[in-house]
């Protein structure tokens, strides 16, 4: 589990010994690395294995890092790609991350610089590129462009009838968003959509989770930095404003923002210009916002933890998600879709719910919304050995959820008839991680970094079992 | 470029520059690992991979200051 699970990174270069170095550097800090010394091999290579990150020196014998992150970028959009050259040339960093570079690191390479970047690239890549994969593309809406909207909000009630609306509405507008919901609603999948339904489109979406920001990285990962403009700015940094130049920047869990940072926030969207710290020059903007909570910000204006001003700058139109629970049929229909795509990811076959599922499904409050409801259902693919999810394959909360006014069984009974002794130990440790990372991760509203620190476990790790246990 | 060092076009300073860049990523490299793989460095090894480092970074400020 954990080895597959192991992020694989290509590193090419035909500087034998720098590829030797990074790639004994990398495998022990966890990853699983290939080394190519040329352009051709390192094609090669990715065809026949898929790469989570391809670490690229941009002069090739045989190409250049220009060609090598189009081809990749075509054939394998969900790969990552660091260039790594030797020439600091700004222009050219600007244009390989407008190609889908995640980065550009610049020689002389120092170990850390590189790990730091290589972290954050899997968990920027994650968010980037894997969420709507699984969220909407891999059914039928491979199509990113002109993408039926359908794809992304599942559902026939009035609630997601009233939500696609008002995307259909504001999308092709210049409007920034606020896209208010209870954490888990699919927040940033709407905003993707305005995005990918708007003019902008052919231009980059920028994600951004504010909430894990700290208030010295934030200003740099917002606005960049200029190599050397303070202890450990290693290299030139382009900032989250710069990147998503011409299209759309989606700030989540805005609410959580340093009141400095807002300031400077304010300051950029108002005179729509960005300057790197350490630097003096101006670089114009054409960027829209849209940005998420699950606070409420009017009690966090009231309170002077934001913003009025920015509040209104951000609200020119908003968005209301709808819980999961006052969604009504829509339940089924989701479950549906995302045992679909759980049974092409972890290659099961399992075709239905059993009707005590389904009662449960429609009984139960969702406080972790469609997230929950995907993590479940991908859990009870996995574990189910039959081709039906019956209650057993449910984590207990659930398939001992009662609805509050009928709740006269005593918990102790109704668990007695839903546990069955577990004598695989391996999967009773990873049904014991599952569940406690859920229940934190639920008492914290989905805040990884309140959640690993409850669990006494740092962020990464927080992260890495996540995914081993297929969370997200 | 001509015999005697003279001219130096701009295009083979940078080519010269780039080179050496390449240079000092494997010096930082290898620096990192041997620091890694002498986990019971005396002081004095340890402050001899120092000076290496520092030596690295000081042709690295000297390439900058020339770009």
């Amino acid at each position: 589990m954990l080895i597959a699970d192991m992020k694989k990174i290509l590193i090419i270069d035909d500087e034998v010994n720098i590829a030797l170095l990074l790639s004994k550097f990398l495998t022990r800090n966890g990853f699983d690395v290939s080394t190519a010394s040329s352009g051709t091999s390192g094609l090669d290579l990715l065809k026949n294995g898929e790469f989570n990150l391809v670490l690229c020196d941009f002069r090739l014998e045989d190409t250049d890092g220009r060609e090598m992150l189009r081809q990749i970028k075509t054939h394998y959009p969900k790969t990552g790609v660091i260039i790594i050259t030797g020439y600091s040339d700004i222009k050219m960093a600007v244009e390989l991350i407008k190609m889908g570079a995640y980065d550009y690191i610049t020689k002389p390479l120092y170990p850390d610089e590189i790990l730091n970047t290589i972290t954050k690239a899997m968990e920027t890549h994650h968010a980037l590129v894997e969420e709507p994969a699984n969220a909407t593309t891999n059914i039928s809406h491979a199509n990113r462009k002109q993408q039926d909207l359908s794809g992304m909000v599942i559902g026939t009630s009035k609630a997601s009838r009233e939500l696609l609306r008002q995307i259909e509405l504001v999308a092709p507008t210049n409007y920034s968003v606020i896209i208010l919901g209870e954490s888990g609603t699919g927040k940033e999948e709407a905003a993707k959509s305005i995005h990918l339904n708007s003019p902008r489109n052919n231009h980059p979406f920028v994600a951004m989770d504010c909430g894990s920001l700290t208030k010295e990285l934030a200003a740099s990962e917002f606005f960049g930095h200029e190599k050397g403009s303070f202890t450990g700015a290693f290299a030139t940094k382009i900032g989250h404003f710069e990147m998503a130049n011409g299209g759309t920047l989606f700030l989540d869990e805005v609410g959580n923002l340093s009141y400095e940072i807002q300031a400077a926030l304010l300051r950029t969207v108002q005179e729509r210009k960005v300057k790197r710290i350490g630097s003096t020059k101006e670089i114009d903007l054409d960027v829209r916002i849209i940005v998420a909570t699950n606070e409420n910000l009017q009690e966090g204006i009231q309170k002077g933890r934001f913003r009025e001003d920015l509040y209104h700058r951000f609200n020119e139109f908003s968005i209301f998600m709808p819980p999961l629970r006052e969604r009504g049929n829509d339940i089924m229909l989701l479950a549906e879709h995302f045992l679909k795509t759980s049974n092409l990811e972890l290659n099961r076959n399992v075709t239905s719910f059993s009707p005590a599922v389904i009662e449960c499904f429609t009984n139960y409050r969702w406080p972790g919304n469609i997230r929950e409801l995907k993590n479940i259902i991908r859990r009870a693919a996995l574990i189910s050995e039959g081709n039906e999810i019956t209650i057993k394959a449910l984590p207990l909360e659930i398939s001992n959820y009662k609805t509050p006014s009928f709740d006269y069984t005593p918990a102790g009974e109704a668990q007695q008839e839903t546990k069955e002794p577990r004598h695989d130990l391996k999967n009773a440790a990873l049904e014991a991680e599952y569940d406690t990372i859920l229940k934190v991760l639920k008492e914290v509203s989905y805040n990884k970094t309140k959640a690993a620190e409850i669990l006494n476990i740092d962020r990464k790790t927080l992260y890495n079992k996540m995914k081993a246990i297929n969370l997200k | 470029m001509e015999p005697g060092g003279k001219g130096i076009d701009a295009g083979t300073l940078r080519t010269i520059r780039h080179d050496i860049k390449n240079q000092l990523s494997n010096i930082n490299l290898a620096l990192g690992q041997l620091k890694y793989e002498m986990q019971n460095a005396s002081p004095d090894q340890q402050e001899y991979l120092e000076m290496i480092a520092a030596s690295a970074a000081k042709i690295d400020t000297i390439l900058k200051t020339t770009e």
